[in-house]
Order: structure tokens, then sequence, then C-alpha cells
């Protein structure tokens, strides 16, 4: 597997491609700017970019521009996007109607090294990755929608790995239960909600991030 | 060729006054000529000339300076035959043809008297006031030729009916005069009045001259004519130069104040006199007593009889210090509205558009009455007309120019009368300027504030924390490289390293999100105001209507109201549910955080409160409190666009 990774902090990018190395990844670029990420990926193609938001020059949202860029330009390389604090507001634009390939995580994230290196497979296997603490963030805005209280705590729980973007198998080893337990749970969300089940998982997570967000623009009017 | 015979013209009229004067003043018949009731001739052939001259030098086809000319010149030839009549009357033998000199006498007088009456019925524009008025005309100089027959042939009844005939077509010319003035506007009314001004000197002398018998009478009459043809004169070429309306007023003023004060004193020399007689104080009491009463009288009758005269005479001018009075009365009551001064001077100068300027030395610049800078222009439409007070500049007022009708006199009159209101106006002016330069420098120091708060922030975020992270990173690698059969006591402590390096990032982050939040720089009031919600230890709801960013420093002002609101509400306020409102719309940017709590917060409670005032007045916002005893607490800051 081939990573690229851009992040002006040189520690933390020394520290990520060693960790990434030693999982057996390629890390074919590490740099610190967007623009020398657009220009090691003129040369070369990786299955996966790691970039922080902020970075050089101005320091606020280089990284989310260059992760539409990339995006937009090489549909078939995956964007896991590294942010310092939770951002709801970008995640419609990041995601929108394509969440495969899409990964949005806090930066502290990376300190879980399975839980990191695991989304970093999956987003590169083209699947999606959404920060738990911005699901958290997502149903905590929600929770006075009727549809949601009528959900069980497991079957929350269930919403919130299938929002995070795992799929019906990594739900099954977290929660300990069997793959077709957690098949009827999603069929359970997904009926309660009111939301067509999809057999493909990357269609799932967009379903339940749109609806999250739908209930949010909805409590802001 | 116009010029030339004017010129000519003119001088054979000055040697004609000057010959027909050094001839009476050579011989023993200066009285004579003075008792003969001819006596204004030689002045007016001399003096008339020479400002008809004048009138024909700027103007030289302009029929008044023309018939000024032929008077002259008319009035010159009956000097010099009036003299010789008298001569060869009295000094029978030295002169032949004295009769026939006294005859012809009559020939400049008819003439004289028709470029009179031509005059009246053309001053000042040079043609008859409308088509009626040109039968008058016709009148007159048939009249005068008639007369002129007449008076050769020696027809005696004919001429004095022509006489007659004249002094009706010379009322006639007055009334055109008077109807002219009546129907006039701006530099014309000027003008008539300017001749009107002229006349009035010469009428009265003429009356005095024909009561005074003798010498002085004829004294009186030869200075006569002067002021009328002054009048005339500075009526079409100088009208502008003088404040005539101020001239009159004055002169109005004073000839009636001498008038009264001397009945007054004649009044109290027979009152002191009576008196005198039975005490037996003499002469002296009398006039010291009549002196004193005359002195009593002087000060208070010349103020009114001067008020009378301006309302009168001055229009314009006693308007305009009337107003400013009334202005500078209103200020003893209560505070101007902000304008009030400028437009107070506008109604004085009768220009709507006009503007104040107050010269500020410490600021070495212009400013209006909120304290703005102004820049002093002088263009063809503005005029700037300076105010002083002894020498020191207060300012100016830009106007439009002058009208001529009486506008000039209103605008001086307003710089007379304004320094007071103008002082007053220009201190205002100058707290105004301070208060908007104190705003102005506490924006500074809080947008400098925030700037060294946003620096900060973002060293700690991206230098410390970022270090942090990598350390944490680097301990968990180490972690899993040491593997399960590692030694316990190595994986524990690397375990509580690690444990506590979160604890250090968590501080971290809370002590840079206490100084700006990052959210807040990078995606806005709503999204800092949602991270703060999710944190919060109650239900927080954040509303917004808009999208959009505020300009940074009120953003950051109104992020500081909304947590500091949050923290009392649970610190104070024992709330459950907090609503924060975010509204922009119609140019204003409102954040209102209402909360369920126990009410009765304090603006004036704490310090914490008081330092968001500032931040919110820093940006010309209001911040505002509304908390009832037991119905929770609305706290509201309103910020206007920039």
């Amino acid at each position: 597997m081939r990573v690229m990774i851009a992040d002006d902090s040189v520690l933390l990018r020394e520290g990520l491609v060693r960790l990434l190395t030693g999982e057996g990844m390629e890390v074919i670029a590490a740099v610190g700017t967007a623009d020398e990420l657009h220009f090691a990926l003129a040369r070369d193609s990786p299955d996966l970019v790691i970039l922080d938001v902020r970075m050089p020059p101005t320091q606020t949202d280089e990284g989310v521009r260059a992760a539409q860029r990339i995006r937009r330009e090489h549909p078939s390389v995956g964007v896991l996007l590294l942010s310092q604090h939770v951002e709801v507001a970008r995640l419609g634009e990041l995601f929108h109607d394509r969440p495969e390939g899409m990964g949005y995580l806090l930066k502290d994230r990376v300190v879980d090294i399975d839980e990191f290196v695991e989304a970093v497979r999956r987003v590169a296997r083209g699947g999606s990755a959404v920060d738990p603490e911005i699901v958290a963030r997502l149903l905590g805005r929600a929770q006075h929608q009727s549809q949601l209280s009528s959900l069980t705590s497991r079957e929350l729980e269930v919403l919130a790995l299938m929002a995070e973007g795992r799929t019906n198998q990594a739900m099954s080893a977290r929660l300990h239960v069997g793959v077709k337990t957690v098949e009827t749970h999603v069929a359970n969300v997904f009926g309660k909600l009111g939301l067509f089940d999809s057999a493909d998982d990357h269609r799932r997570v967009l379903a339940v991030l749109a609806y999250l967000q739908s209930t949010e623009t909805s409590g802001n009017s | 060729m116009t010029r030339l015979a004017a010129w000519t013209l003119g001088a054979v009229s000055v040697a004609l006054g000057v010959a027909g004067i050094s001839l009476a003043v050579a011989g023993d018949d200066v009285a004579a000529v003075l008792r003969s009731g001819h006596a204004d001739a030689p002045v007016i052939a001399t003096v008339g000339a020479g400002l008809s001259l004048i009138l024909l030098q700027r103007r030289p086809r302009h029929p008044i300076g023309w018939l000024l000319l032929a008077n002259a010149v008319v009035q010159g030839a009956a000097a010099v035959m009036d003299w010789y009549a008298v001569h060869a009357t009295d000094h029978p033998g030295t002169l032949s043809g004295g009769d026939i000199a006294s005859r012809l006498l009559e020939l400049p007088l008819i003439l004289a008297a028709l470029t009179l009456v031509l005059l009246l019925l053309l001053s000042p524009e040079g043609h008859a006031l409308s088509a009626r008025w040109r039968p008058v005309m016709i009148v007159t100089i048939a009249d005068a030729a008639i007369s002129l027959a007449a008076s050769i042939v020696g027809l005696g009844p004919v001429a004095r009916v022509g006489q007659l005939v004249m002094a009706a077509c010379a009322l006639l010319g007055a009334a055109s005069l008077v109807m002219r003035f009546r129907s006039s506007r701006g530099v014309l009314r000027q003008q008539v009045k300017w001749i009107a001004f002229g006349m009035v000197p010469t009428v009265l002398l003429v009356i005095a001259g024909h009561v005074t018998p003798g010498i002085p009478g004829g004294i009186l009459a030869m200075v006569s004519p002067i002021s009328a043809y002054v009048g005339i004169t500075i009526a079409i070429r100088r009208y502008r130069l003088f404040e005539l309306d101020r001239i009159i007023s004055r002169s109005v003023a004073y000839v009636t104040l001498s008038i009264v004060l001397g009945l007054v004193f004649v009044l109290a020399a027979v009152l002191f006199g009576e008196i005198g007689g039975v005490v037996g104080g003499g002469s002296n009491l009398v006039t010291a007593g009549a002196t004193l009463t005359v002195v009593i009288f002087f000060q208070p009758l010349r103020r009114r009889l001067q008020t009378a005269a301006d309302r009168r005479f001055q229009r314009r001018s006693y308007h305009a210090t009337r107003i400013l009075q009334v202005y500078v009365e209103s200020l003893r009551d209560r505070e101007p509205q902000p304008g009030a001064l400028r437009a107070t001077l506008a109604a004085a100068i009768g220009d709507t558009t006009a503007q104040v300027a107050f010269w500020l030395p410490e600021h070495g610049g212009y400013v209006d009455e909120a304290g703005d800078d102004v820049s002093l222009s002088d263009s063809s439409d503005r005029v700037v007309t300076r105010i002083e007070r002894r020498g020191e500049e207060l300012g100016a007022i830009i106007h439009r120019p002058a009208s001529p009708e009486g506008g000039s006199d209103a605008v001086a009159a307003t710089v007379r009368a304004s320094p007071l209101a103008f002082d007053h106006g220009r201190l205002r002016a100058q707290v105004m300027r301070h208060l908007a330069e104190a705003r102005a420098s506490r924006a500074r120091i809080v947008a400098a504030g925030d700037a060294e708060r946003r620096r900060l922030e973002r060293d700690l975020h991206d230098g410390a924390q970022q270090r942090l992270v990598a350390l944490r990173l680097e301990l968990r690698m180490a972690q899993r490289g040491a593997g399960r059969g590692a030694d316990p006591v190595l994986a524990r402590t690397i375990d509580h390293a690690e444990r506590e390096l979160q604890v250090a990032v968590d501080e971290l982050r809370r002590l840079a999100h206490g100084l700006v939040p990052a959210a807040l720089t990078d995606a806005g009031l709503v999204a800092a105001l949602e991270e703060l919600a999710s944190r919060a230890a109650l239900h927080v709801t954040v509303n917004a209507d808009t999208s959009e960013r505020a300009p940074s420093g009120i953003e950051v002002a109104a992020y500081f109201v909304a947590s500091e609101a949050v923290v009392n509400a649970v610190k104070h306020a024992s709330a459950t549910d907090i609503t924060i409102d975010i509204s922009h719309r119609d140019c204003l940017f409102i954040v209102r955080i209402a909360d369920d709590g126990i009410g009765g917060a304090d603006i004036d409670a704490g310090t914490g409160i008081r330092g968001l005032v500032d931040r919110v007045e820093a940006h010309q916002g209001r911040l505002s409190l509304e908390s009832p005893v037991g119905r929770g607490t609305i706290m509201t800051a309103e910020f206007p666009c920039a």
C-alpha cells in the first residue's frame, strides 16, 4: 500500500512515516505543504493521501482545499484529513455525494494506533472514516429528533459506528456480536429512521451522514 | 470715438463749472450768485461731469452717463451765464447784453430740468420702465422744446405753463422710480436703493436751502446735488462695494436719534430752567441737567432705534442676527441637537446647503459638528467665510456665493453674531472628536489584544500541541514495539507517561481555546459556538439565520459574550437550557443568549461583564442584560455594520 503524507509538523510527520512503514505500508512522499503534495501527486499515484487541515501559508484550511482538489483530479486516490478540532460544518462539502475513499479524523486519533491504522486501510480501500467525536457531535445535535429517540441504545451505537464508516464485520468485532445480529440492528435503524437500506457500505455512510446533517439544518431553521 | 466725445464734453463742462466758480470768487459777486438760487450750477458742472465720466469710462453706451454729462454741460453753461447776468446787472456798463444773458439763462435751466426728468425716468437701467412710460418721455421732450422756443421768443405765459408741465413730468419720473423699486429684484433693487439713498439728502438740502434765507441757503443748495449724483454713480458702477442696507440703517438710526435727543435736551432744559428758577441754580444747572438727561437716554435710545431701523432697512441681516440670538439663548436651557448649529447658520445666511467647519488647532485641521474631518475647498460655487474672535480663527462657514439681494449683508451679520455660538459648537465638536479618537483607540487596543491571542493560540496549537501529539504517538509505538511479552513495569511506565501526556494536551487545548478558539478563527462564529455548545455542561441550542462571517473583531466579541453567558448560566443561574440566537439583518449583527435560570443578574456586577462591555463597545456595539428574578436571563450584544 502506497501512502503520501502532508503535515507541516515535522515531528508528527516522521512519527506517522515510521508508524505506517512499521505497518508494512510504503510512504512514497512526506511533505510539509499542499503545493509539495500536488507536485508529488503529479509524478506518482498513491493509494492514499494523509493530510493536515491547517498548513502553511495561511494555516487555515489549506488541507481541506487540497483534499477537494485531489478528489476531483485523482478520484482513485483515498484522502484522509487530519483536523485539530471538530468542525462539523465542513463535513458536508467533503463527503458531498461521494463518501468513497474519504476520511476525516481528529489528529489525536493517531495515538489510538490500531483504530487509526484500521481507518487508514479502510479509506485506502475506498471506504470512509468519520471521527467518532464528530459523529457524537452530530448525534448530540440530532437528539431532539423523535425518530432518534425511538432507537434503542444498541441501535444508537450501531448508527454511530455506521456514521464512522465501519463495515458490518468491523461492527460485529467491536460490539462482540455476530454479523447477523449487526445486520438486524442496521435494518432496524434504517426502518425507524425511514431510510432505505443499501447493501453498499459507502451509500450507507452517506445516507446516515445526510440524515444527521439534515436534522441539524432543520434544527437551525 | 464715443470716449473722445465724452471726454471733450466732460472737459467743456468742467471748464464752464470752474469758470463759473472762479468768476464768482474773483469778483465780489459770490454773495449775489449764492443768493441767485442757481448756486448749484457750477458744482454740478464739475462734480457731475467727473462722475458721469467715471460711469462712461466703464459703460460708454449707458444713457444715464450721457444724461448726467449733458446735465453737467448745461449746468456749466448756466453757471457762466448766471455770473454774466448778475455781474452785468450789478455793475451796469461793465458788460453788454446783461438783459439778454438773463433772458437766455432760462435755456440751460430748461435743458437741465429735461435731463433731470429723463434721469428719473430712465435710471438706473437706461430704458423706460415699460412702454406705458414712453409717452411721458415724449411729453417731457416736447415740453422742453416748446419752453425753449417760448423763452427765446419771450412768450412768458407759455414758458410758465411749460414749467408746470415739466414739474408734473418730474413727479411722474419720481413715481416711475418708486414703481421700478417695487417691481425690482436683486441687483436692480440694490441700484434703485442707491439712487433713492442719494436723492434723500439732495431733497432735504434743497428744502433746507429754500427755507434758509441768504448765503447759507445758497451754500446748502450748492452742495445738494452731489449726494444724488454719487448715489446714481454708485448704483451703476459699484453697488456691490458697500453694505448699503447697513449704511441706510445706521443713517436713519442716527438722524432719528439726533432729533429725539435734541427734543429731549430742549425739554430737559426747559424743565431744569423752571427748577432753576425756583431753586436759583442758574444756567449751569440747566446745562448740566439737560446734558445728563441726554446722556442717560443716549444708550438705550440708540439701541432701540438701531434695532427698529435694522428691522426696517436691514431685514436680511436683522433676521440673521435674531436667528443667532435665539439659538444662543436656547443653549442656556438645553443641549443643542446634532446639526442644530449648522441648520441655524444655514437659516441665518439663507443657504440651506451651508456647512460648518470648526478649526481645531491641536488637530491641525477642520472638523464638522460630529468631529469628522472637513476640507475647505474654495470653488466657484462654494465660498468659505471665516469666523474669528479677536483674530483667533474659530472656523468657517462654507456656503453658496451670497445672493446680491442682501445676501452678503446676511453673511456679514452672521459672521458678526456667530462667534459665541461657533465657539460653543467648536467645543462640542472637539469633545466628539476626542470621543471618536478614544473609541478608535479602544478598538485598536482590543484588536491588538485579539491578534496577540490568536498568535499565542496558533503557536500553542501548531507548536507545543503538535509536538505532544507526536510524542504520544512515539510512546504508543514504543509500547507496541515492546510487544506483549515485554517487561510489565516498562509497559506500565509507558502507559502512565502516555496518559499524562494526554492530560497535558487537553490542558494545553483548553488554554489555547480560552485565548481565541481555533474554530472561531478558521470556521467562524457559528462553528465556534457549536463547539462551545458541545462542550457545555448543559443543553445549548445554537440558532443562526446567517452563515455569513462578521468582521473578526465582532465575531470574537460575540463569542466571548456567549461564552461568558453560558458560564454564568451554569455557575450562578442554575439553568438547564440555553438558546443562542445569531441574526444578521438590516445592517445589525445580533447575538442573543437566553437561559431558563433564576435571573436577577446585574450588568454592573463583576469584572467579567465589564470587560465584555468594553469589548462590545470597542466595535460601536451595545451589550444589554435582561434578568428579571425567577424568569431567566437574556444577554444581547448588538453590533452595527461598519
